[in-house]
């Protein structure tokens, strides 16, 4: 399976949050790291699932919101 | 014409495309810096006459453009495009939170820098600049004592000087220069609640954390290329370099300041003679961009090694300090964490600047 690079998005003293460590992973490790806001994709805003992570989606349902949503 | 005084001399830097053509700063911004200097002198053959004491002739010879300078670092200033310059990999800025201005930019090394080359355009008339069409970024380097300021400096060769005041007729003048904007100051400490400076040995599947911060009173880092200065037969322009081409190894060195020697968890010269490869980071941040992540600069080395602990030398009155030099190699596979770290270094720096610092 491919991997990704995402970044871990980590919390700092005061609370406030970072762009933290990158990660290679699988794409639907990345998918569930950037859903859950605990990830960003490289060179993406945090949320938003790019193209090659997006193309795992194994539920046409789900791609079919999201095109809505465009 | 007025003569200007330091503070308002003012300085742009633009990515060039071609060596020796320089490029047009119209969507750069002003450089923030300390000291800047300009060398630009030819080699001389002195010609000498049969029977006589007395030079008969001087003969010039090739072109040798240098610049250096450097100041303190800031998290928006174009000291970035310098270092990427150098490095070689630099990614386009990318926002972090959606609408909020806070652009990532990852800047690594390379093992190659042809074809990243800057245009250089420094007042010193209102309305009189000096214009270096191309240079070629040869050392960068970063320090800072715990609580203090980051200092920057760098050095480059280049290949001419245009001066408008002598008549020469360069591509970015005074008044588009002086017009660029500045970006906003907010300097970085080493210092502050989220700063942190952190080792550990190399590993593949452990990430370096909190546990491994390290208590250090000042860092340095030196990153430096040699080129070669090559001119070649080129009609008019025979007396200036080509662009420079890397002929060593590049260097990237850090030095750290310990202040206690036995700490319980350093084993320094163990992992000197062991071959011990360490993974760094060093983060600090600054203010909050918007609603979205703060300002910050991350420096990460995946894999260094000892090379030099600064010998036992104390006096009366003095601490007793050890200062510990490492050299970066490339990972034979990624550092945990540092999975877009392929090569010796890479530097994180979060900003209001929505630019490629190699473009």
């Amino acid at each position: 399976m491919s991997k990704v690079i995402i970044y871990k998005l980590e919390r700092n003293p005061d609370g406030s949050v970072r762009t933290g460590g990158s990660y290679k992973v699988d794409l639907e490790e990345a998918k569930r790291l950037i859903e859950a806001g605990e990830a960003v994709a490289k060179g993406y805003a945090k949320g938003v699932l790019p193209d090659e992570v997006k193309g795992v989606a194994s539920e046409p349902k789900k791609e079919t919101k999201e095109e809505s949503e465009k | 014409m007025a003569v200007i005084t330091f503070n308002d001399v003012k300085c742009s830097l633009t990515s060039g495309t071609t060596w020796g053509t320089a490029a047009d700063d119209a969507s750069s911004v002003l450089l923030h810096f300390d000291t800047l200097t300009i060398d630009d002198n030819y080699e001389v053959a002195v010609i000498r006459t049969a029977g006589s004491n007395s030079p008969a002739d001087i003969k010039r010879l090739g072109y040798a453009v240098s610049v250096s300078g450097g100041g303190t670092i800031g998290f928006n200033d174009d000291c970035w495009r310098i270092l990427g310059h150098l490095l070689g990999d630099v990614a386009a800025g990318s926002e972090q939170t959606s609408m909020q201005g806070d652009y990532l930019h990852v800047i690594q090394s390379d093992s190659s820098t042809i074809g990243h080359f800057l245009t250089m355009n420094v007042l010193n008339e209102t309305d009189q600049s000096y214009e270096i069409p191309s240079i070629k970024v040869t050392n960068f380097d970063i320090t800072a004592e715990a609580n203090g300021l980051f200092s920057w400096s760098f050095s480059a060769v280049g290949d001419r000087v245009l001066s408008s005041g002598d008549g020469d007729s360069p591509t970015n003048n005074a008044a588009s220069t002086a017009a660029l904007s500045v970006p906003a100051v907010e300097k970085a400490c080493l210092g502050g609640a989220n700063m942190y400076v952190r080792h550990d040995d190399y590993s593949t599947s452990v990430s370096l954390s909190s546990a491994d911060d390290q208590a250090v009173s000042s860092f340095s880092l030196s990153i430096a290329r040699p080129f070669d200065n090559l001119r070649v037969t080129n009609g008019s322009d025979t007396e200036e370099i080509i662009e420079p081409h890397q002929t060593d190894d590049t260097s990237v060195t850090l030095t750290l300041q310990y202040e206690d020697l036995d700490n319980g968890t350093r084993t320094l010269r163990t992992d000197r003679s062991a071959d011990t490869a360490k993974a760094f980071e060093l983060y600090v941040d600054g203010d909050q961009i918007g609603s979205g992540n703060n300002a910050d600069i991350k420096i990460q080395i995946p894999h260094m090694l000892t090379t030099n602990i600064a010998p036992y030398n104390v006096a009366r009155g003095t601490r007793i300090r050890e200062a510990i030099t490492y050299r970066a190699t490339v990972p034979a596979a990624d550092q945990s964490g540092m999975a877009n770290i392929s090569d010796l270094i890479g530097v994180s720096v979060t900003n209001s600047q929505n630019t490629e610092y190699d473009a």
